[in-house]
């Protein structure tokens, strides 16, 4: 923690007009880590520096905020913005769409987003198609897009599997995308030299082992997405390498979902929560969080799953997901520990500035 | 009214040992002993122990003693682990690629859910091999895949044999739920067969184009390297015919490519229970046969009527025969009750158990790793508490791969259920 | 291929019946407990080993029938000058199965009405039905047919044999008890069931209420109605009082002369005193305990069995402390769903009811063999002890019938009832080769055509059944392809493609 302190706080520039300083009780830094009275310096929308103690440069002006600071909420799968208009139904396979191309950032589901402290989102095209197209990794305010392509969302759910237009089976689905990959496209050849990672929705635990099964067969990087039983899975994905994307728990009996939540930490595979909004409400996700913390969920686990795990496996874990220098600054005040539901958030910021969460 | 709950431990004593926690725990390596142990290389040693280590059959001591180690077994029989050819463990219409009526390129292994109950509910019935077979919708349904009914969580850990088979069906299955192209020009149903000389129609059509592809690349289709494969003898064909005209029809079919010099296939014809009516037929070709469950009172799948006797007929007349229990699920149909029904109609011991163990091994080749009880071979076992295939016996021990699925031991099962 | 009554093997052995025992069949009405033996003179069965379930087996043994009752049995039998003799020194003699409860055997097995006490399945069993003969091909000598499960309160069943083509050569006792049903008739829920039940024996009593309020004040009703329902208040039946259970009692019912209660009413009122028993049906383990509360609240408990479905095991506390016997229907093994992990957990019910001691009888209401054979053979199987097994298919329901005197097992002075098998019975190669009922020879395997027809496929030739597809006529016929790979005439013309 001091050697931390040390090293960024060393670094710190000399102020300049528009810098900020915060200083909090608890800085939840988004990696697992606190930092007791920690202040954040934030200069042209990202962090210059986090630190434990103030030797400020002069001429900052130190905000004392009594409570807690965390990182945005990273949320790794949504259609929110995309206006409904997440899958092609003519086609089964679409690698070339982009879902950047859907981005309406006036949508009204972000700024529903930002308010809930949901700072990052991850837009993919629905689990309908076999193929759906490409993600885009944004910002809930401000329209910034942080990665125009960051993964080829496959589905090998049932939901991707239609009476009326070819493939109707997991088998089929399979040997058309074995085909599909086997075709030589830029998409394709990214994707198979691992520069575009795959996230594939599967649901079902037979649809789970399938995704690992196709990916360990071609090689593939990325995330198995949707899974609500993936922990009883936890050692075969462990072994693949992939990650997981869960869906928040959104009321019934969540215990079997989050002994599967707890497996997964168990095994040390990472994983991060994805909204799918609009079906879900954003403030899902710190809700899915606390009920994990209750069950008996490693807090730091937690926390890494909500910011830099979520980050990392959005493809922009150097960029978002922490409190740490050089990172965009999007960062939530609390009134106290983000994951007690009776902490208040106060206030939101995304890229240093602060989001008008007073607007409908 | 007290609803008892003690109950439940009394309820799970037959359960199987479950959970992969558990399984990692376990010893792969046993001294199983059995006063009877039936190798199905037509060989029955009174007393002998089979020591089993990491997965495979290392030694067989004739006289040898059971032991009282944690890691030894006993029971009254053993029997190599059955293997069931037409186990109907699938999921039902995602097992059907139904955009095309011809699909020898689609795999079964991809539609498969090894978290179905009925995975479990073979292994403890002592069924620890069973090919794989897409629900006979369409006329080619893909290819079939031997999997080990216990096992690690992967398809591909469990598969004995990948492609084990081309998979199809002859008679009304295929053209059941299709029609003349009418009303919305987007339905799938309205460009395939609607009668059986269609579903004749498509699986002839299948074959000479695969085989005119030889010459002529414009004649290949999505899949016709694998019917390729199916007529020259390297993938076992394996045909669903109920009634004797389907019989026929699959038959004539092998002989008209034996005849036009187009290949040379292996045929399995699966449940085929009208198989004594023309067993002659059967000899001449040279064709397998794998029987669907004897019916009660005779009558069974698309209107075939099935004699007791006809795994008796085959069996003499040298048709090599393999039992199924053919998707029926319930505990008093299993394919160790095939056995004996089979020898209620006159099937003699030796035959009933190389009908569920050797015999579908080797027709579709995986009689070098399962099928009997020898050095070498995976350690596939199944334990009987007296004579197997009798009513009053019943299967109390399962080992697969030389993991304990079922545990014979009473006290072991009882508290592992808990 | 449709096989036709005429054919049947075993109903056509009626021959067997001798005219004086037609004769006596006819005065069943009359006389309805002492119905009379199928077959006078004396019949002695030599075979090599008999299963008496009274005793120890007896190896090379014999069964002497007289007068269709079982008068010796042993090793070392002298037998009668004058007995035929059936001698199969290879098979095992075994006491005819009992099936204490079965819904078939009869056109439409279920009432519309409600409450039915008043109607008998005397009306509705169809004796050439398919289901009698199979009973016999399968070894069950005496059945108790009940009505169908759709009810409230049902008819009244009979106890029969599965031989004879009129109800009255079937019959073995009249009153064979009435069925209730603790499970929802169709369209109902538990507690509309429920309140029908308790509504039956509500009305009852209001009835009976009624009728002592009429005749204290002076009236004549019960018997006006009587008179009107045409019975005949003289005879013997009509003279003893109408006296209330155990469970409740109406004041002054002792005046009304019994032939005077309406007769719609007066099976219910049988069954309150004790007179008739009840087979009450239980789907689930909820039914039980209901099942239980009416037989208790109205004093019928001890003349109660229980008709339970497998799932009913979860009751086996409040059955056993009921005391009451059991008649297990559907599979024996019971699967269940976990809820939260999806696992599949299995019960082998006859065990849980064996080690709770409670009585109970195998069914053959069952999904698989629909025999009762094959019930106790695979419940050995899976771990019940074989005289229980055993039991559970002879004395018990014969027990559960009150025909423990006459049937259930190989005894002197029981009713001739022998069933030979070719091995042991419980074995999955072993057929019943012949069966005797009350003396008679009713079936002989060797001549059962559709033993022959499920066996080999083969039907006699020159009957129509074997013109119909599906059956093998002759050896010869059967090979319409001779062996010398040559290509019959039927097969199509092989073609070139394009």
């Amino acid at each position: 923690m001091l050697a931390l302190a040390l090293t960024l706080f060393a670094a710190a520039a000399p102020a300049q007009s528009g810098t900020l300083a915060i200083q909090a009780d608890t800085l939840y830094l988004g990696d697992g880590r606190t930092l007791e009275k920690g202040i954040l310096l934030i200069d042209e929308g990202k962090f210059r520096a986090v630190a434990s103690s103030a030797d400020l440069p002069r001429g900052v002006r130190l905000i004392q905020h009594k409570g807690a600071i965390s990182p945005g909420f990273v949320s790794a799968h949504d259609q929110t913005s995309l206006g409904g208009e997440a899958t092609d139904e003519t086609r089964p396979m679409l690698a070339e769409a982009l879902a950047a191309h859907g981005f309406d950032p006036e949508a009204k589901e972000l700024r529903l987003a930002a308010r809930a402290g949901v700072t990052t989102v991850l837009l993919s095209p629905s689990a309908d198609s076999l193929v759906g197209g490409q993600t885009a990794v944004v910002k809930t305010a401000g329209g910034k897009i942080l990665q125009r392509r960051s993964h080829l969302a496959l589905s090998l759910s049932s939901s991707a599997l239609r009476l009326d237009t070819p493939p109707t089976s997991p088998m089929g689905a399979v040997t058309a995308l074995e085909a599909e990959f086997a075709a030589n496209t830029s998409v394709y050849a990214d994707v198979k030299a691992g520069r575009l990672p795959v996230m594939i929705h599967a649901v079902a635990r037979h649809e789970i082992l399938r995704s690992i099964e196709f990916a360990t067969r071609n090689k593939l990087k990325g995330s198995i997405e949707g899974a609500p039983l993936a922990g009883e899975l936890a050692e075969v994905i462990k072994e693949s390498g992939l990650s997981v994307v869960l869906e928040p728990f959104t009321g019934g009996d969540s215990r079997r979902e989050i002994r599967s939540v707890l497996a997964l930490s168990g095994a040390g595979v990472p994983f991060a929560f994805g909204l799918d909004a609009p079906s879900t409400g954003p403030d899902a996700l710190r809700l899915s969080a606390a009920m994990c913390l209750r069950e008996g969920l490693d807090r730091k686990a937690i926390e890494k799953a909500l910011f830099s795990d979520a980050a990392s496996i959005c493809g922009v874990g150097d960029r978002v997901g922490r409190l740490e220098r050089g990172f965009d600054a999007d960062f939530l005040l609390w009134s106290g520990d983000p994951l007690d539901l009776s902490s208040r958030l106060e206030a939101v910021y995304i890229d240093g500035a602060r989001v008008d969460t007073s607007k409908p | 009214m007290r609803f008892p709950i003690r109950f439940c431990a009394l309820a799970l004593s037959l359960s199987p040992v479950s959970g992969f926690a558990q399984e990692k725990e376990q010893s792969n390596d046993w001294s199983v002993f059995a006063d009877q142990v039936f190798t199905s290389d037509g060989e029955m040693i009174q007393g002998a122990l089979v020591r089993v280590q990491n997965g495979k059959i290392v030694a067989i001591v004739p006289g040898g003693s059971a032991g009282s180690s944690d890691t030894s077994l006993h029971a009254a029989a053993m029997t190599a682990g059955m293997i069931d050819l037409s186990a109907r463990i699938d999921m039902g219409l995602a097992s059907v690629e139904q955009g095309r009526e011809i699909n020898p390129d689609a795999r079964v292994a991809n539609s498969i859910d090894l978290f179905d109950e009925e995975w479990t509910r073979a292994a403890r019935s002592g069924v620890t091999t069973v090919l794989a077979n897409p629900q006979d919708d369409d006329v080619i349904g893909g290819l079939g895949v031997a999997v080990k009914t216990a096992g690690d969580n992967s398809v591909a850990a469990r598969t004995v044999k990948a492609d084990a088979v081309l998979r199809g069906a002859i008679g009304t299955q295929p053209s059941r739920r299709n029609h003349p192209a009418f009303g919305s020009p987007g339905d799938i149903f309205s460009r395939r067969p609607t009668t059986r000389m269609g579903v004749e129609w498509e699986w002839r059509k299948a074959m000479y184009d695969a085989a005119a592809s030889r010459t002529d690349k414009a004649r290949a289709y999505p899949g016709s390297d694998q019917v390729l494969l199916a007529l020259d003898g390297k993938l076992t064909l394996c045909i669903q015919t109920w009634s004797t005209q389907d019989i026929r029809t699959a038959v004539f079919l092998k002989e008209e490519i034996e005849r036009e010099k187009l290949g040379t296939p292996r045929l399995i014809l699966d449940a085929a229970a009208e198989a004594w009516k023309e067993p002659q037929l059967l000899v001449r070709s040279k064709v397998m046969v794998v029987l669907p469950p004897f019916p009660m009172q005779g009558r069974t799948g698309e209107g075939s009527f099935m004699a007791w006797d006809t795994a008796k007929v085959l069996h003499d007349l040298g048709v090599p025969i393999a039992l199924s229990a053919h998707g029926a699920g319930a505990a008093e149909v299993q394919l160790d009750r095939q056995a004996g029904m089979a020898m209620r109609g006159g099937l003699p011991f030796d035959a009933a158990l190389a009908a569920v163990t050797i015999e579908p091994a080797r027709m579709i080749g995986i009689d070098g790793r399962v099928g009997s009880i020898a050095v070498g071979k995976d350690a596939d076992l199944v334990l009987w508490s007296g004579v197997p295939f009798e009513l009053t016996s019943r299967v109390v021990g399962v080992l697969i791969d030389g993991r304990l699925v079922l545990d014979p031991r009473p006290a072991k099962a009882s508290a592992s259920a808990k | 291929m449709q096989f036709r009554p005429s054919l049947s093997g075993p109903t056509r052995t009626m021959s067997l019946l001798s005219p004086r025992a037609v004769l006596l069949a006819s005065a069943v009405l009359v006389l309805p407990l002492a119905a009379p033996a199928l077959a006078d003179g004396k019949l002695a069965i030599k075979v090599g080993r008999i299963i008496t379930l009274s005793g120890p087996d007896i190896t090379n043994g014999a069964i002497l029938i007289e007068n269709g009752r079982i008068t010796a049995i042993g090793a070392d039998l002298k037998l009668p000058w004058d007995a035929i003799v059936i001698d199969q020194p290879k098979m095992v003699a075994f006491p005819g199965m009992v099936e204490a409860h079965s819904a078939r055997g009869m056109d439409r097995p279920n009432e519309n009405i409600d409450v039915a006490p008043f109607l008998s399945v005397r009306d509705s069993i169809d004796p050439v039905g398919f289901y009698f003969e199979d009973s016999l091909r399968w070894g069950i000598t005496t059945i108790n047919v009940q009505q169908g499960p759709n009810c409230v309160i049902g008819a009244q069943g009979m106890v029969v044999k599965p031989v004879g083509i009129t109800i009255e050569d079937m019959l073995i006792k009249p009153d064979g008890g009435l069925k209730l049903s603790a499970a929802p008739k169709q369209g109902y829920s538990p507690a509309t069931q429920q309140q029908a039940l308790r509504s039956a024996f509500s009305d009852l009593r209001a009835y009976l209420e009624e009728t002592v309020r009429d005749k204290q004040q002076g009236g004549d009703r019960s018997k006006r109605e009587a008179l009107f329902q045409g019975r005949d208040l003289e005879g013997e039946k009509s003279k003893g009082k109408a006296m209330g259970g155990n469970a409740w009692k109406v004041e002054g019912l002792e005046a009304i002369p019994r032939g005077e209660i309406d007769e719609k009413q007066e099976p219910l009122l049988a069954l309150v005193e004790g007179k008739l028993a009840a087979f009450f049906y239980c789907a689930r383990p909820m039914d039980v305990q209901r099942a239980l509360e009416i037989a208790r609240a109205n004093g019928f408990l001890a003349r109660t069995t229980l008709v339970c479905n497998t799932a009913c095991w979860k009751a086996i506390d409040a059955i056993a402390d009921a005391g009451v016997p059991v008649v297990l229907e559907g599979p024996l093994v019971n699967l269940e769903r976990d809820p939260i992990t999806g696992k599949e957990m299995e019960t082998f019910v006859p065990k849980v009811f064996a080690d709770k001691k409670v009585r109970f009888a195998l069914s053959s209401s069952n999904t698989t063999t629909e025999s009762l054979w094959f019930q106790a053979a695979t419940s050995v199987g899976l771990g019940l002890p074989r005289d229980t097994a055993l039991k559970a298919i002879t004395i018990v329901p014969a027990e559960i019938l009150g025909l423990q005197k006459r049937v259930g097992s190989l005894e002197v002075g029981k009713d001739g009832n022998v069933l030979l098998f070719s091995g042991d019975p419980l074995s999955v190669t072993s057929f019943v080769e012949h069966v005797i009922v009350e003396g008679a020879h009713v079936y002989d395997r060797s001549k059962d055509i559709r033993v022959k027809a499920l066996l080999e496929g083969k039907m006699p030739p020159g009957t129509s059944a074997a013109a119909e597809p599906g059956a093998k006529v002759e050896p010869s016929a059967a090979k319409p392809h001779d062996d010398t790979g040559t290509v019959p005439l039927d097969e199509p013309a092989p073609k070139k493609k394009d």
